[in-house]
């Protein structure tokens, strides 16, 4: 189900009501089927698949909480990680791996076709969130970080809920199985947020996001050799602030309607184009999948030891990074960030955007020290400076297009090179409303933060000015959402 | 000094109420305006090309007295037009607003599609296309959807400068390259269809058809929607406009990647009307010629001899009737910006001005081919 639709916003009315009316067990009975019903109203025939990758995992970590022997410790493990994996492997990879296989042999003088078959295959809505949520589930049962839940339905219901199914935030089993479990009471301040959030998300998609996707298709669907260097930079930021805004309402929809029910998720947005490091982004973008990353691959994959069971990050063993040593770290990290590229889509394009983020979060380790005696002031300065274009840039990999992963590369890299050749300044080849309304857009980004972090704090909370400026926000948010709600466009991150 | 344990709890209610209250108002109020203020049914199209200039389709009758369509601006109309039986060879007439927007307009007065199609009747029939701001990207995407649907004899392709800076194909007229549904059927002319995309093939298109349909029959604001959106977007395009100083006199630039992918979709048409043994006749439109074009020259001749180029290079004709129509018969329109003065209209002429270019183009057409069949 679309978040921006009457039926999701009829259907969510509905089961929080049922929510704040039936008792537990029922109440639970209640969230597993209807968000299992909010998945089927996209297809029916893949909820097997989703219950299969959530009962593998389930019954793992079940044997892993009785199970004391390493060796089939980690076989269970195995079992988890090959059967979600595989899955993801199989309907995310496998025509992408295939086309690879057959250009490697058609180079080498050797025709064969693909089987239509394979050509076939759909992608299952939200595959990529389940299966990391599950997996990670697995992992924290092996670490013994947490108890494998023997309820099935409590379990199903944090795997499957409704709210994060489709493209998270990624939540972890410790942060919401208790919260499912018990309900809380009833808050009026989280009915506010909760509504709040679900305003805001549904303006930030329907009357922006949505809105500037002609916008976007049309450059990016120009031959890139006739775009100037201005108009690749303009349509990075257009894209860059319209996958914002589309993916932060879906998270902002997801937090919202789970706070209705009293149940709080963790952020997944923070301004992320006011950072003034790739550090800072990306603690600022995505955020359950940039700490899922780190928890369950970067440091494994570093060696590092995980010890500790907060939320708020796993600290490194400090002897550990010692003993490793930096061209370990640095293998790490480049090889953490091509597979985050990956998780993104099959294809090299995507591979390519992963290690962009590689050599600039590596760019700036080198680079960090030598402005370090600096004043804060011109360091942020400065770090946003870099960082906001830089980051910007990525994006024109993570939006290339063509029929075939040659021509998505050859439109990336022509759009990229253009930025570098100053002959390519000299002409506008966009619509004059693509250069306002990316600047205009950019600058309302910057307002919002510095009124969110620099006039709020000192206006008195409950006061008259904010509540009668808070009130024409949100009438004029619910006058704009109520014409422009459609589900005319998918969410970007449904296709991941 | 101490404070009350009751007056914490009210701080405590009131901080929570304060939360509240503004985004429950928000919610009531906000479609609350929408709908005071939700239009009648108001014609986006008519309110584009001002007060001053009329839309008018020519159309024909049957021998029963039957009205026939021979004059359409979106995908439905190009639908209905395929699927009349036309007993006679058919002139395709492809152009923008300026086919039905007569300026000045009074009661019996004939838009240039008309009176054409009166002049080569009974030996051809003119059906004329002609959306506002069509690109020949549109007009592409119409000719290959009608090519095979009837006998075309002739097509009359009008190229205008501005059209070429769009690239977009509306959402009606995307609908033509599929055409027909997996039954055979017509695609359906909804006005849902283009909000569903979506969720389009999932069983939520269902119940989203069901609760909107619903919705549309029983809540007028809700069905002013559509109406709004185009209002809201008008209205900032007029801002725009007054904000920073735009009107109908000021210079349009070419946007190379637009232009290029415009031109590339003439020669495909071009080359698709060869291989059908269909004759073409590109004419550059009239505009105004009393004042300075709002153009670029240098960009206004490139595009003259790329027209030019193309259809030396297919066998088409070609035509330039830039200076066709005499200064006194064209009119003005309304603001572009919010400012309510009446602007210089160079793309809309009155009554005569059709006349006008329904001759020319009629004397370049000749007599009907010989070997014109009856329709396919």
């Amino acid at each position: 189900m679309i978040f921006n639709s009457v039926t999701f916003l009829l259907f969510l009315a509905v089961v929080v009501v049922l929510y704040w009316k039936l008792p537990r067990r029922p109440r639970l009975w209640m969230l597993f089927l209807a968000s299992l019903c909010f998945y089927g109203f996209w297809r029916w025939e893949f909820l097997p698949l989703m219950l299969f990758s959530a009962g593998t995992d389930y019954l793992v970590s079940l044997r892993l909480g009785v199970t004391r022997n390493r060796t089939r410790r980690r076989m269970l493990l195995g079992v988890s990680l090959l059967v979600n994996l595989g899955l993801l492997f199989v309907f995310k990879y496998l025509i992408f791996l295939a086309v690879n296989v057959q250009a490697t042999f058609q180079w080498l003088g050797v025709e064969f076709e693909i089987p239509a078959w394979l050509g076939n295959i759909v992608l299952p809505l939200g595959i990529s969130f389940y299966t990391f949520q599950t997996i990670s589930y697995s992992v924290d049962v092996y670490r013994r970080f947490v108890k494998p839940q023997t309820d099935f339905i409590l379990y199903g219901t944090y795997v499957i809920f409704f709210p994060q199914l489709v493209a998270g935030p990624i939540l972890r089993a410790r942060e919401v199985i208790s919260q499912l479990d018990v309900r809380p009471r009833f808050d009026l301040a989280d009915l506010a947020t909760g509504l709040r959030r679900i305003l805001c998300g549904l303006f930030l998609k329907t009357v922006l996001a949505d809105n500037i996707a002609p916008l976007v298709n049309v450059g990016f669907a120009a031959e890139a050799h006739l775009l100037s260097a201005w108009d690749v930079w303009t349509l990075a930021f257009l894209f860059g602030l319209q996958i914002y805004f589309d993916f932060s309402a879906y998270s902002h929809i997801a937090i919202g309607s789970a706070r209705l029910m009293g149940i709080h998720f963790p952020e997944n947005f923070d301004f992320p184009y006011v950072a003034t490091s790739p550090r800072e982004f990306w603690k600022r973008w995505h955020i359950s999948l940039s700490s899922w990353i780190r928890d369950y691959l970067y440091l494994p994959l570093a060696g590092a030891r995980v010890h500790d069971r907060s939320t708020g990050g796993l600290s490194i063993d400090r002897e550990r990074r010692l003993q490793t040593g930096r061209l370990h770290w640095t293998r790490a990290l480049f090889l953490t960030w091509a597979i985050m590229g990956l998780w993104h889509g099959a294809a090299w394009t995507f591979v390519l955007w992963g290690l962009y983020h590689g050599c600039f979060v590596y760019g700036h380790r080198l680079l960090a020290g030598l402005v370090q005696n600096w004043p804060q002031r011109i360091r942020a300065g400065l770090g946003w400076c870099l960082t906001l274009p830089l980051a910007m840039l990525s994006w024109v990999f993570f939006r290339a297009e063509g029929t075939t992963q040659l021509d998505r590369l050859g439109q990336a890299f022509t759009m990229v090179a253009k930025v570098a050749n100053p002959a390519q300044y000299l002409a506008l080849g966009l619509r004059e409303n693509t250069y306002l309304v990316t600047f205009l857009l950019m600058l309302g980004v910057v307002a919002t933060w510095l009124v969110r972090t620099r006039l709020l704090p000192r206006l008195r909370p409950a006061g008259p000015a904010v509540l009668v400026l808070d009130t024409l926000a949100c009438t004029a948010m619910a006058a704009a959402v109520f014409i422009f709600l459609r589900p005319v466009v998918q969410f970007i991150y449904f296709q991941f | 000094m101490g404070v009350s344990k009751g007056s914490i709890e009210f701080r405590e209610v009131w901080g929570k109420l304060a939360l509240l209250l503004p985004v429950v108002i928000g919610l009531l109020a906000g479609p609350t305006v929408v709908a005071v203020l939700s239009p009648e049914s108001v014609a986006l199209d008519e309110l584009a090309l001002g007060a001053e200039t009329s839309s008018v389709l020519a159309r024909a009758f049957d021998p029963a007295g039957r009205v026939l369509p021979i004059h359409g601006k979106t995908g439905a109309d190009v639908r209905r037009l395929a699927r009349q039986q036309w007993s006679a060879p058919v002139v395709l007439w492809l152009g923008n607003s300026q086919l039905h927007g007569v300026n000045q307009y009074r009661p019996g007065q004939a838009p240039a599609p008309q009176q054409l199609h009166d002049r080569l009747l009974p030996a051809r029939r003119v059906l004329t296309v002609s959306p506002p701001n069509a690109s020949p990207i549109e007009h592409a995407t119409i000719f290959e959807y009608l090519h095979d649907r009837m006998a075309i004899e002739t097509v009359l392709l009008g190229v205008c400068f501005d059209d070429f800076r769009n690239r977009e194909v509306r959402a009606d007229l995307r609908g033509l390259s599929s055409g027909v549904t997996a039954t055979g059927e017509p695609v359906s002319a909804d006005p849902l269809e283009e909000d569903l995309v979506g969720v389009s093939e999932t069983t939520q298109e269902h119940t989203e058809r069901w609760l909107n349909g619903w919705l549309e029959r029983h809540w007028g604001p809700w069905r002013a929607r559509a109406q709004m959106r185009g209002q809201f977007f008008l209205g900032l395009y007029r801002l725009r406009n007054t904000l920073l100083g735009i009107d109908a006199q000021t210079r349009r630039r070419m946007l190379r990647p637009s232009y290029q992918a415009n031109l590339d979709a003439i020669g495909e048409m071009l080359t698709l009307a060869r291989q059908e043994n269909i004759d073409v006749l590109v004419y550059i439109v009239p505009i105004r010629g009393d004042l300075a074009l709002p153009y670029d020259p240098a960009e206004y001749a490139a595009f003259r001899a790329d027209i030019q180029r193309l259809c030396d290079f297919s066998g088409a004709d070609m035509l330039n009737l830039e200076e066709l129509i005499p200064p006194e018969f064209w009119g003005r329109k309304d603001a572009t910006g919010l400012s309510g003065q009446a602007e210089l209209d160079f793309m809309h002429f009155q009554s005569p001005g059709h006349r006008r270019l329904a001759e020319t183009l009629a004397e370049h057409l000749g007599p009907a081919r010989p070997e014109s069949g009856p329709a396919r």
